[in-house]
């Protein structure tokens, strides 16, 4: 227990942490959900044009899953920045069922109700529940990554922080429904 | 004969002494290193999980909440990884230091898992916007953790009576019971981390802290229990008879078998179980205080309480267990070409079978035994038998200690300006092997440092377990 062995090991256990927090970076960035993200900018092709109501070349609906309209949507309407002109892509209507995703607490798996290329809802059809703690963190989390999707129209929103596997499932299956309704 | 009869040459002796304490302190302290590395990697393979959330008030408390965790729980494994007794601590940094950083890490390892269980909680209600009250509520109705706040309970019993006011207070059966139950304070807090931990819920994160709790359980399982119960039955060994040496002291006389390959050095101890209907749950760490012979050894005992008492009419016969041998009050520990060795009272035991395994040249070691009054002349009259065998000086100082610098010593010898170096003229280029109550032996460490001898040089023995 000489001062050879203390210095060493706080140098040791400085470079492994430090090399830990680099790596556990650049993890988090690939994943792409860094949490820096800001939640107002929304996803590239968000479709502004305002219930045209016209062309509906509507991809079927994968799954029948639960295909009732949305009854709240009071919250869809309230963001899109009207500056942005994004050319409305394809206004797909329907329910579109994320892929269920793998987490350490079980699957996660979303179906969004998309009405005119609007996600107007989001239901989830399997989620963590591992142990009784995860099953405290999705019904908490759920409604408010719910909030956070139908308000960004995206993917690309905070995690919730305590329910970072639950934040992880549940945003990469809205991210396939949304691939899949083309938005 | 094949045993060499003429010594080496002192250089190449001392070169040999020096190279394998620098392999031994190498060893030492990578094993520090080790420990410091192992608190590290535990929150580092959090941190590189890239599950790291700091960008809320609720996440950045979790995040703590969960570091302080994971390391408080890598530092309560090393802890008992140190009370494991295993053989490579105790032959690279002895068994009475690796318990010295044992105690230390006790309540830093607390303090941290109190951080955690406070910071998880108040990060869990930060985020999900609920109080700590209905979050620890909440937190109760999960069986995984209502374990976790039992082990918590449980830490909070075994470190508050290590605490040296407290302990002092209560029977060290006491303490000693309430210690033993840190193993379940420890096992209790497996299924919450493992369940419950975002992190080590599966994968190889897992695997490596499910290792690390098997390589912890192991250890002590291995050589607190294991080695130790087979060892005892190998040697069988029992009292032979208890024989009074002094009015507060007497040697027990131990027969057994194969002795010889218990591979003991002089100096060392073994931690003793007495198994007498009083005794058998008391285990006692005391030296050898001659070098055991094939079918016989004996150690030396000052009696101190109740316990040490009940050991001196034990009847012949009584079954020893033991474990060890241990300690580094050893030939093997020097690096220096001279030996300066100094007792106090009982502490002459582990120096009385140093010295008979010493690799000695006439002059080389001097010896000063100290004892506040006559009636703890512990064994000295086999010591000048010794002396004249082996040519070793033997320096005495009885009576009152003295005040100043050397107060280490007798008031009267130090009145005549005995010091250090006048007894060690040699003392530059000594081993010292200090044995004696602890703040007497700190005197005389502190004094041999402001002499110049280095810290490698000098060597301290506690009986500690």
């Amino acid at each position: 227990m000489t001062v050879r062995g203390t210095v060493g090991g706080i140098v040791a256990s400085t470079a492994i942490i430090i090399i830990a927090w680099q790596a556990g970076q650049s993890t988090a960035a690939s994943n792409g959900l860094r949490s820096a993200l800001p939640v107002g900018s929304t996803g590239t092709s968000t479709a502004t044009t305002p219930n045209t109501q016209a062309s509906t070349p509507s991809t079927p609906a994968t799954t029948p899953a639960a295909a009732a309209p949305s009854s709240t949507t009071s919250s869809a309407a309230a963001q899109p920045a009207p500056a942005a002109p994004s050319p409305a892509k394809a206004s797909a209507s329907g329910t579109f069922q994320g892929d269920a995703i793998q987490t350490p607490f079980g699957n996660m798996q979303v179906a969004l109700v998309v009405a005119s290329g609007k996600v107007t809802d989001v239901k989830v059809l399997q989620s963590t529940n591992y142990a009784q703690y995860s099953i405290q963190v999705s019904s908490y989390a759920d409604p408010i990554l719910r909030g956070e999707v139908i308000k960004a129209q995206s993917a690309k929103v905070q995690m919730v922080s305590g329910a970072t596997y639950t934040s992880q499932g549940y945003l990469q299956s809205v991210q396939s429904a949304l691939d899949k309704a083309g938005i | 004969m094949t045993s060499t009869t003429v010594r080496k040459s002192p250089t190449r002796v001392l070169a040999a002494r020096r190279s394998a304490n620098r392999r031994r302190q190498l060893i030492g302290d990578l094993l520090v290193v080790l420990v410091w590395a192992s608190a590290a990697i535990s929150v580092a393979l959090y941190f590189a999980s890239g599950l790291v959330v700091l960008n809320t008030g609720g996440g950045f408390v979790t995040t703590l909440g969960i570091a302080t965790g994971l390391v408080g729980s890598d530092l309560v494994l090393v802890m008992l990884v140190l009370a494991s007794r295993m053989p490579l601590i105790d032959a690279s940094v002895g068994h009475d230091r690796a318990m010295g950083l044992h105690r230390k890490l006790g309540k830093p390892a607390f303090y941290l898992l109190i951080a955690h269980a406070v910071l998880l909680t108040v990060g869990y209600s930060m985020s999900i916007h609920s109080n700590i009250v209905a979050e620890t509520v909440s937190f109760f109705q999960n069986r995984d953790l209502v374990l976790a706040y039992l082990s918590f309970a449980l830490f909070v019993a075994v470190i508050v009576t290590s605490l040296v006011n407290v302990k002092r207070r209560f029977p060290y059966e006491f303490w000693h019971v309430i210690h033993l139950t840190s193993y379940a304070a420890v096992l209790f807090a497996l299924p919450h981390m493992l369940s419950q931990g975002q992190l080590l819920t599966a994968g190889w994160q897992r695997s490596y802290w499910i290792a690390l709790y098997l390589l912890a359980f192991g250890s002590i399982a291995g050589f607190r229990f294991i080695r130790p119960a087979l060892a005892s039955m190998r040697h069988r060994m029992r009292v032979e008879r208890v024989e009074r040496i002094a009015a507060d002291a007497f040697s027990v006389h131990l027969r057994g078998h194969d002795l010889e390959r218990l591979g003991i050095q002089g100096g060392q101890y073994f931690i003793w179980r007495f198994w007498t209907p009083g005794t058998w749950w008391h285990a006692h760490p005391i030296s050898l205080s001659a070098s055991p012979r094939k079918d016989s050894a004996r150690i030396t005992i000052r009696i101190v309480g109740s316990g040490t008492q009940a050991l001196a009419s034990m009847p012949a016969g009584t079954p020893v267990s033991f474990s060890g041998p241990y300690g580094l009050f050893t030939d093997a520990v020097r690096s220096a070409r001279h030996v300066a060795i100094i007792a106090a009272g009982i502490g002459i035991t582990p120096v009385r079978s140093l010295i008979e395994r010493l690799d000695l040249s006439v002059g080389e070691a001097t010896i000063l035994v100290r004892a506040s009054n006559p009636d703890q002349v512990y064994l000295w009259e086999e010591l000048n038998e010794i002396k004249r065998r082996r040519g070793i000086k033997v320096y005495t100082s009885v009576g009152p200690r003295g005040r100043g610098p050397s107060g280490w010593m007798s008031a009267r010898d130090e009145s005549r300006g005995v010091n250090m170096l006048s007894v060690f003229p040699h003392l530059a280029e000594s081993d010292i092997f200090i044995c004696g109550p602890d703040a007497w032996s700190q005197m005389v460490e502190d004094e041999a440092r402001a002499r110049g001898v280095g810290p490698s040089y000098i060597h301290r023995e506690k009986f500690d377990w």
